[in-house]
């Protein structure tokens, strides 16, 4: 029987701020890869056990990893699996929706290079071969 | 005057019938008790009691010493307290009675009673105002201001405590009025109604005795029985039984049970062997969640219920070590999960906690038990049961069922998942030795497959690996600045036109507004005064909404919720048969979703939180030296 990999820590990354990191799903592990395979980006941060935390109409949203680009420009992303992202009104979209408010808000409040955030499918980081890539085919992002 | 008689009773019957909606197994039940009761000579206040108990032994019941007991077996989910009320009924309008006493022996359960007894309950106890239309309730709280009124049926819910003695307010008169217990002995009418009357044969031969003596002493014409399941000591009592083996066979009145059989390999340890368990439950739960949510989707008209999972642990330590294993490494919220602590019996809170799992807009999706939930739990949305160690036998599994077989939409709904009950039997016994037991004890359905469907898991298992903790050290120290903003709460919205809204519509005409028409569905609507479901649903709105006020918003919703049913064809001067506490679900539902979806406005605050990543602790698996590198991961498993 083949052991799974969820939650099993995986090192040997470039740009991450930990020496290792879990992930639950084949999404998030992709995405690590193209985040950590970028030239655009510093660094970036498995975001679990979570410390970055947005406050949205339907509880918190915990983004899978939050990363800086060598813009100085920081971001939050989340990647979901289909079956969670339903139609208009439901959680998720309400999380992500407000969750773009959010760095909008930040992005006044900091005055310099703010903040950008993007909820991607998991489908797509899949099929995706570049974080700039997997960036352009998000469901949601600010900016 | 016979066929006077024949007539009354042949009517009040009939009219139970019909007004009634009863389920065949409760139309056969309550057919026997007219037989029984029509084949008397006499009316029962007038019958001596050697005829009385002549009759039942015809019907084939044995003889007791005192009023002939007659006992009801029916399945969990099939409707005992509605036949039991169906019965009330019947003998009231059939001039056989205007004195019951109901025996409940929990808590939670006279407290249900005590609820459903008043007409205004969407459950009323006795079927339809038209047939019981103010009964006469005295309650374990009113035992001393009650007073019998000899022209309506007077109905007693008590607990047997009560009336063997322990409470002194039962036998003991004043100056002024005698005790309830001689006006009940003074009865020559007299009905006794022992639910869940399984007890009886469970409790010690001391209890058995003084709750056998004081009904006795009551000195009732007919004492009737309902459980599930019956003692085998009272097996001889059983008038009509409708058990769990032949409900499942035809597979209409319950969910039905699939069960998943894993034996737990030699070499696992306990610990271990529960973390297997619970990972395959959970991987049911959330299968049951996407197809509920799927349906619900596709059928506005039933809210979305969330499915829970029943966990049966060893004793109050072990219920703990799992509830905290599921919240730390399953990432289930505190709310999430609700554990019944129990080596003693779970409290009334608890239970009253509990009962509330199946309403919409309940969090809990776990909850654990030492086994002791028991009757005055009969929610409809356990959908996976999992007993772990040494309950993980076949019997136990049985006996745990009963907690999920109710149907959280009255009747199965065509959607495989959403009608049936997962139960994981993860113990000692083989595959082999379980299909074997599940054979001789359910059979065969009438399709010829199986009543009970017996399932391996067939490598679906995620085995778990002992793990030590290890430190995940920082390579790159950054630190980085979120600014403080402030989340701007929007205004409600609370003018929306309701009649445009498709689904809505949908919803609640599936709930049969204002239609008379009973005999079309086997819901248990009942109607209501129009005013009263907008006062009752514009109240739950509020209370079920933090962000909405009584003082500002209550009008306004008023408005809403009378716009939804007079645009639908109700009309303020006529009763509507709608459930208030579904109209009102909608509409929480429909105000909630427009709040949430308005654009949120951020206020930029004074100050930033600043963040700094730290090393920190995780699992590992002993059989890894360190965490695995990136380049040997050519495929995620």
């Amino acid at each position: 029987m083949a052991v799974s990999l969820r939650r099993v820590p995986i090192g040997g990354w470039h740009r991450c701020v930990h020496v290792a990191v879990s992930f639950e799903s084949a999404g998030e592990f992709k995405a690590a890869c193209l985040l950590d395979s970028s030239s655009a980006i510093e660094w970036w941060l498995r975001n679990d056990p979570p410390l970055m935390k947005i406050p949205t109409p339907s509880g918190n949203l915990e983004p899978d990893f939050v990363y800086q680009l060598t813009t100085g420009t920081r971001g939050a992303l989340e990647v979901k699996g289909e079956v969670f992202w339903d139609g208009q009104g439901s959680v998720p979209r309400i999380k992500s929706a407000a969750a773009c408010a959010w760095a909008a808000a930040t992005n006044i409040a900091s005055g310099g290079p703010g903040w950008e955030f993007a909820v991607v499918l998991e489908q797509d980081v899949l099929s995706a071969s570049t974080f700039e890539e997997l960036r352009q085919i998000a469901q949601e992002k600010y900016p | 005057m016979l066929s006077l008689r024949r007539y009354r009773l042949d009517a009040a019957y009939e009219t139970v019938l019909r007004i009634g909606r009863l389920r065949k197994p409760q139309r056969k039940a309550i057919e026997l008790v007219h037989a029984l009761i029509k084949d008397l000579d006499r009316d029962l206040p007038l019958v001596p009691q050697k005829e009385l108990q002549l009759k039942a032994s015809e019907a084939g019941v044995r003889a007791t010493a005192g009023a002939p007991e007659l006992m009801f077996q029916l399945a969990t989910g099939v409707g005992k307290t509605r036949l039991m009320g169906a019965i009330m009924a019947y003998l009231y309008r059939a001039g056989q009675t205007k004195n019951c006493v109901i025996l409940a022996p929990r808590k939670t359960i006279l407290a249900k009673f005590e609820r459903e007894s008043q007409t205004s309950s969407s459950k009323y106890l006795f079927l339809d105002a038209v047939l019981v239309p103010e009964p006469n309730l005295c309650f374990r709280s009113t035992l001393e201001s009650f007073t019998p009124d000899p022209g309506r049926l007077n109905v007693f819910i008590l607990s047997p405590q009560t009336i063997t003695g322990s409470d002194r307010r039962f036998a003991q008169g004043d100056d002024f009025r005698s005790s309830t217990l001689e006006y009940l002995r003074g009865r020559n009418d007299l009905i006794v109604c022992i639910d869940e009357s399984h007890h009886l044969g469970r409790q010690s031969d001391e209890d058995v005795a003084a709750w056998r003596q004081a009904v006795r002493q009551l000195e009732p014409r007919l004492q009737f029985g309902f459980t599930a399941t019956v003692p085998r000591a009272d097996a001889a009592t059983v008038l009509y039984s409708y058990d769990l083996p032949e409900c499942l066979r035809d597979g209409i009145y319950t969910k039905s049970v699939k069960m998943w059989v894993e034996p737990a390999p030699a070499d696992i340890s306990e610990d271990d062997w529960d973390k297997v368990t619970l990972d395959f439950a959970l991987q049911r739960l959330e299968t049951k969640r996407l197809a509920m949510k799927d349906y619900c989707e596709r059928h506005p008209e039933n809210p979305f219920l969330e499915p829970v999972l029943l966990v049966a642990a060893r004793d109050t330590e072990h219920a703990d070590s799992v509830g905290a294993w599921l919240r730390e490494r399953r990432g289930l919220a505190q709310d999430e999960i609700q554990i019944a602590h129990s080596h003693r019996t779970p409290s009334e809170a608890e239970l009253e906690q509990l009962v509330a799992i199946d309403r919409p807009g309940n969090r809990i999706r776990v909850v654990v038990n030492v086994f002791q939930l028991s009757e005055g739990w009969d929610v409809t949305n356990v959908y996976v049961v999992a007993p772990l160690r040494a309950m993980a036998t076949f019997q136990n599994a049985v006996q745990t069922m009963g907690r999920g077989l109710r149907l959280p939409f009255g009747t199965r709904v065509g959607e495989p998942e959403v009608d049936t009950l997962d139960v994981l039997c993860f113990g000692k016994e083989s595959f082999e030795r379980i299909v074997e037991l599940a054979t001789a004890e359910f059979g065969k359905a009438v399709d010829g497959s199986a009543a009970l469907a017996i399932e391996g898991t067939q490598g679906a298992l995620d085995l778990p690996v002992e793990t030590r903790p290890i430190t995940i050290a920082v390579q790159k120290n950054v630190t980085f600045e979120v600014p403080k903003v402030r989340r701007v709460p929007p205004e409600p919205v609370l003018d929306f036109e309701v009649g445009s809204i498709r689904e809505l519509t949908r919803y609640v005409a599936g709930l049969d507004l204002v239609s008379l028409d009973r005999s079309s569905a086997e819901d248990e609507a009942l109607r209501y005064d129009f005013r009263s479901v907008v006062r009752v649903a514009t109240l739950r709105v509020l209370s079920e909404l933090p962000y909405l006020s009584a003082a500002a918003h209550t009008n306004q919703i008023e408005g809403l919720i009378r716009r939804l049913l007079e645009g639908l064809g109700a009309d303020e001067r006529a009763d509507v048969s709608v459930d208030p506490v579904k109209v009102a679900a909608l509409m929480a539902e429909e105000i909630d979703r427009r709040y949430k979806s308005q654009p949120v406005k951020f206020l930029v605050d004074e100050g930033i939180v600043r963040i700094e990543p730290r090393e920190f602790e995780w699992p590992l698996r002993v059989d890894l030296e360190g965490p695995i590198d990136k380049q040997s991961v050519a495929e995620w498993q």
